[in-house]
């Protein structure tokens, strides 16, 4: 098997039960084995298109703005605590 | 055992903008803000949003990287960092990865004299800020995070391991710092974190030709702490190998309290960060006309103010570099000198009298305590002799504690030189009456002891009289 | 009058004229939808109290001689992954569920600026990642032409919305072919802009290098007049293009005769018989309205959808990051880190999503990136360049915009490969970034129902004007006919209310 789908979603920080883990190894088998025809096209030389347009870069005028009301976005936020985005701790050793 | 090893250092420094805002938004970029108030959905990593470059921040970018005398890229790219954690809102850090804005530059240190290579100079965003609760990392109940730091811009400064010791290491980072100070890059303050640190050091057998493994310390709270934890990490890691072990390649954090270096635990490897172009920014494309336009604005820089405070106004070599410590100690002599100073005396008063004082209070160079014009009027108060040199000291000092011009305070607290030759005459024959063993002594041929009695009418006056003219004054009454 | 289901050209008229108010259009148009809705789930929030205040803030403005603008009154639908300040914005994900955006999007803003009433957000693929609304946290969209079809996707209450009546104008995003399929799917016109015309900025990102926002609407005048309002230069988004305004609508009437058309014979593989027909049919009314069609290759358009599989995915893979449980968002209750976030985002994102971010994240893995994502940003190159040199050719490209009509709700869901596939033929104009209308052509009898299917045009880069211009003519050659089956479909859907057929 190509692709390490534990390893995969734990860079990728997702949950997967062992089940739903073989089922998407299998479809992403498929889908690889049809990605893989990439490999048959003669690239040589040809620059990569990352992005689109030619335009440059045109960067803003260092002026500040208001900042979002901080108690608007503590309202949406899961867990708060006097201001701050509250967390668990970090787990323990490894 | 040590000296059969050598060690190879590099660092990776990272230093923040002095912009007014962020990186990709125009947040407030301001440092100690209550938490969470300078923030947007782009440095929150809201859904939708996007980043819009920042123009003071690429410029101050090329300024740091002409003071670095690298080479500056005419196209350079952002690229994605992918990690995850709570302090790094958009689950990947904006950097220059493949292609950075400047490269191949170096910065020379004296100590032995050498040119340490810089390898690039990229520009990205910072994290956020988390603080665990329980201070200690392993130790937190919970996590917070404050968004106000996510996205301030910094630049990372790579150098190629070329220092050899701690000390070459900390000689770096002080020229490095100090010329990111004069070119006014950033405030570099290592306490407030718009400067730091991170170490790369590998250890080898003198004479082999083979690399050592790197380690990397991380955590490294002064320059101190950097010199402390480079010589531990050296000690250590000659001990493991003298031993026949193997150093691992591992991330370690330098614990102040303990003074010992400890292993961090890492989820993510460097090649587990899927660098990639950011396909929401364009290339960023510098033109000639501006790079050249901030060669031209840049800032004088140390070694050209040395030069200039050596040959032009003749101080000595080491009155320069004191003075070259920071741009606003520089400013404060220059000043001096345009109002009229003698540049020697006025080098001198400043690095013993005014530095041992902010010295002695703690007092940081951005909060010069003492107005260059007072300092000027006080040298020329003493050069008119209205004041002695000895009473100009006590003037300085409460200069600085009241604020007061040193005019006003030599008038109202009577610190005037006694200066008529009358008066001076009439203490002397004092002296004179009462040393008359002295007096004797000198008659026979001992000139020298005249400074004795020089002492005793100073003393009288409470270091009030024109000593010169004491002097004078006895000379003549004994000698002639 | 009956105003719902009225195209937004007829409805400004009687605005305009003052026939009629902003806050009976919109009143209209929310009795269509509490009527129609329950069956269609277009919409996942009606916004209501926030549409009245628009609406009537406009009538104000009419009432003091003020114009509110070119889209004065007009309801504008739009879909969930686009930010409407103080409404929620869950782009079809649970994770999203109770988010409510603090900011406007670019194109919400230039909507409201401009007189538009935001009537409320649509359904849509979870994070626009599906082609057929099945993927949304919130229950699949009905087509209304086959309440057991699918109407497409990723935009496929918007689209359905439009087709229904229930909006007049919509938005839409594009990433491989989002907008068009669903408008062909449902009989109406969408247009997918070229790559930086229509700001980004507030529209959630899928993969931003392919990702455009673009107007859906029932006929070719009311896409392009939505688009004029939305198009234009937004220092917010670094990929916008510079460029001054364009009057899309006045530009409608030039001429057409002359034109050459190509039609590449890749986008018709696999394309089902009656659709082929249709279409061949479609290209005798173009050559009978003066236009030169030739049939012709672009051989990359081969490589085209594994290319764009890697992109996109690998785009998503970083673009979905920010979905973490930190600072907004669901978050699963977990005591250590670590699970926060593979729970988090393990329970809040769908299976297609969280396919898509592990393809993402496996070819962008140390190992894999110059294997599969710099070679697909290479064939992308390729692709681009074919397109370039067949546009010193041909003024525009047609196709299918679909290669059949719409399937039935659970047919594909489990086959992801043929539900991929199905994407070809709208894929290759997002690689290159050109233009692209979907227009209705006409019917094709499946199974009892007949279902609408439309016609791609594709135009160069920023030539939107020629696409829309090819687009309107056909459609006064075959509008009527079509608008007759829309209004016969209507009278099904909801019997007591009458459908006005104009002109």
């Amino acid at each position: 098997m190509e692709i390490d789908v534990k390893r995969i979603a734990h860079l990728a920080r997702i949950d997967l039960d062992p089940q739903d883990e073989n089922t998407l190894a299998t479809e992403l088998e498929l889908i690889l084995a049809r990605i893989n025809k990439l490999l048959e096209v003669d690239v040589e030389g040809v620059p990569p298109t990352f992005a689109l347009g030619t335009q440059m870069m045109e960067p803003a005028d260092d002026v500040p703005h208001e900042s979002l009301c901080r108690e608007l976005v503590m309202e949406c936020a899961p867990s708060v605590h006097e201001g701050y985005f509250k967390v668990p701790r970090e787990s323990q050793g490894v | 055992m040590t000296n059969q090893y050598e060690m190879m250092i590099g660092l990776e420094v990272h230093v923040e903008l002095a912009t007014a805002t962020k990186m990709f938004c125009r947040c407030s970029s301001r440092f100690g803000d209550p938490p969470n108030t300078n923030i947007c959905p782009v440095c929150l990593g809201m859904p939708g949003a996007l980043p819009q470059a920042n123009m003071e921040a690429v410029k101050l970018a090329t300024r740091a990287a002409i003071a670095l005398n690298c080479k500056i890229n005419a196209s350079s790219r952002f690229d994605r960092k992918n990690y995850f954690y709570p302090d790094l809102p958009k689950g990947y850090q904006v950097t220059q990865y493949y292609e950075p804005i400047a490269t191949d530059g170096y910065i020379l240190i004296d100590n032995p004299r050498k040119k340490i290579r810089i390898n690039r100079v990229h520009i990205e965003e910072d994290a956020g800020k988390s603080i665990h609760a329980g201070d200690e990392i392993i130790t937190a109940e919970y996590s917070l995070v404050d968004c106000n730091r996510a996205g301030v811009p910094l630049i990372e400064i790579v150098s190629e391991p070329d220092m050899s010791s701690p000390e070459e290491a900390r000689q770096y980072l002080e020229r490095l710092q100090r010329l990111l100070k004069f070119a006014r890059v950033s405030d570099v303050k290592m306490e407030e974190g718009s400067m730091r640190v991170d170490c790369n050091i590998s250890v080898r057998r003198k004479g082999s030709q083979e690399f050592g493994t790197v380690c990397e310390m991380k955590n490294l709270s002064s320059f101190r702490a950097v010199v402390r934890a480079l010589a531990y990490e050296f000690e250590r890691q000659v001990q493991v190998l003298a031993q026949g072990g193997k150093i691992v390649r591992e991330t370690k954090h330098w614990d102040e309290t303990e003074q010992v270096t400890k292993a961090l635990r890492t989820k993510e490897s460097s090649d587990d960060y899927r660098y990639f172009p950011d396909p929401d920014l364009p290339k960023l494309e510098l033109s000639r006309e501006f790079i050249e336009q901030v060669r031209r604005q840049m800032p004088k820089l140390p070694d050209e103010i040395v030069s200039y405070y050596v040959d032009e106004l003749g101080l000595p070599e080491y009155d320069a570099q004191v003075l070259t410590a920071d741009p606003l100690l520089a400013e404060f002599f220059d000043a001096c000198v345009s109002l009229g100073a003698d540049p020697k005396t006025a080098s001198n008063w400043i690095m013993v009298e005014l530095l041992g004082y902010m010295k002695a209070n703690n007092i940081p160079y951005e909060n010069i305590p003492l107005r260059p014009e007072y300092l000027v009027s006080m040298l020329e108060l003493i050069s008119e002799g209205v004041i002695s040199g000895k009473i100009a000291k006590d003037v300085l000092v409460i200069m600085i504690e009241t604020g007061q011009d040193p005019r006003t305070i030599v008038k109202e607290r009577g610190l005037e030189q006694i200066s008529d030759d009358e008066s001076i005459a009439r203490i002397v024959d004092e002296v004179i009456a009462e040393h008359s063993s002295v007096v004797e002594e000198i008659k026979a041929g001992k000139a020298k002891a005249i400074g004795f009695l020089v002492g005793q009418v100073m003393k009288r006056t409470k270091g009030k009289a024109n000593p010169a003219k004491v002097s004078t004054i006895l000379k003549d009454k004994l000698l002639s | 009058m009956e105003i719902w289901g009225l195209p937004a050209r007829d409805i400004l008229k009687y605005i305009s004229s003052g026939e009629i108010s902003a806050i009976e259009v919109l009143e209209s148009f929310l009795g269509a939808i509490s009527e129609i809705d329950t069956e269609i789930n277009a919409f996942i929030e009606v916004l209501e109290p926030m549409a009245r205040m628009d609406a009537s803030r406009v009538d104000a403005q009419l009432r003091e001689g003020n114009s509110p603008g070119p889209l004065a009154g007009l309801p504008v639908a739009i879909k969930d992954n686009i930010c409407v300040k103080g409404a929620g914005c869950t782009c079809g994900s649970k994770i999203l569920e109770n988010w409510i955006s603090p900011y406007d999007a670019a194109t919400a803003k230039r909507l409201r600026e401009q007189g538009a009433v935001i009537i409320g957000k649509t359904n849509m693929d979870e994070f626009a990642m599906g082609s057929s609304t099945e993927t949304s946290a919130f229950g699949v969209t009905r087509n209304p032409w086959d309440l057991e079809r699918v109407p497409g996707g990723s935009s496929g209450g918007s689209a359905a919305a439009v087709a229904a009546g229930m909006a007049p104008l919509a938005l839409g995003t594009d990433t491989g072919g989002s907008i068009r399929q669903p408008a062909s799917f449902t009989g109406i016109c969408g247009l997918k802009p070229t790559y930086g015309l229509v700001s980004r900025f507030g529209a959630t990102a899928y993969a931003s290098s392919l990702d455009t926002v673009g107007s859906m609407a029932e006929t070719v005048w009311d896409c392009a007049l939505l688009l004029e309002a939305i198009a234009g230069h937004d220092p917010l988004d670094s990929t916008s293009a510079a460029g001054e305004p364009v009057a899309y609508t006045k530009g409608l009437q030039g001429d057409v005769a002359g034109l050459r058309v190509g039609v590449p014979k890749e986008l018709l593989e696999g394309v089902s018989a009656p659709v082929k027909q249709l279409f061949h049919n479609t290209l005798g009314t173009m050559e009978h309205m003066g236009m030169t069609v030739e049939e012709m290759s672009i051989p990359s358009i081969a490589h085209a959808v594994e290319a764009y599989y890697v992109v996109a995915a690998a785009e998503a893979s970083s673009n979905l990051s920010r979905f973490d449980g930190v600072r907004f968002g669901r978050r699963a209750a977990v005591d250590t880190l670590d699970e926060m976030y593979t729970r988090s985002r393990g329970e809040g994102l769908g299976k297609e999503v969280i396919k898509r971010i592990i393809l993402g994240t496996f070819v962008l893995d140390a190992g894999n990136i110059d294997r599969y994502y710099r070679r697909a940003a290479q064939v992308r190159t390729l692709i681009k360049r074919e397109f370039e040199k067949t546009f010193e050719r041909f003024q525009v490209i047609v196709s299918p915009a679909s290669p059949d009509v719409a399937f039935k709700i659970g047919e594909k869901i489990h086959d992801p490969l043929t539900m991929y596939l199905s994407d070809l033929i709208t894929i290759p104009v997002n690689m290159a970034g050109l233009c692209a209308l979907s227009m209705p052509m006409g019917f094709v009898d499946c199974e009892g129902s007949s279902l609408p299917c439309g016609l791609q045009i594709i135009g160069k880069p920023f030539d939107e004007q020629t696409v829309l211009r090819v687009g309107h003519y056909l459609e006064q050659e075959i509008g009527l006919g079509i608008r007759k089956e829309v209004c016969a479909m209507r009278r099904k859907l909801t019997p007591v209310r009458e459908c006005e057929l104009v002109d």
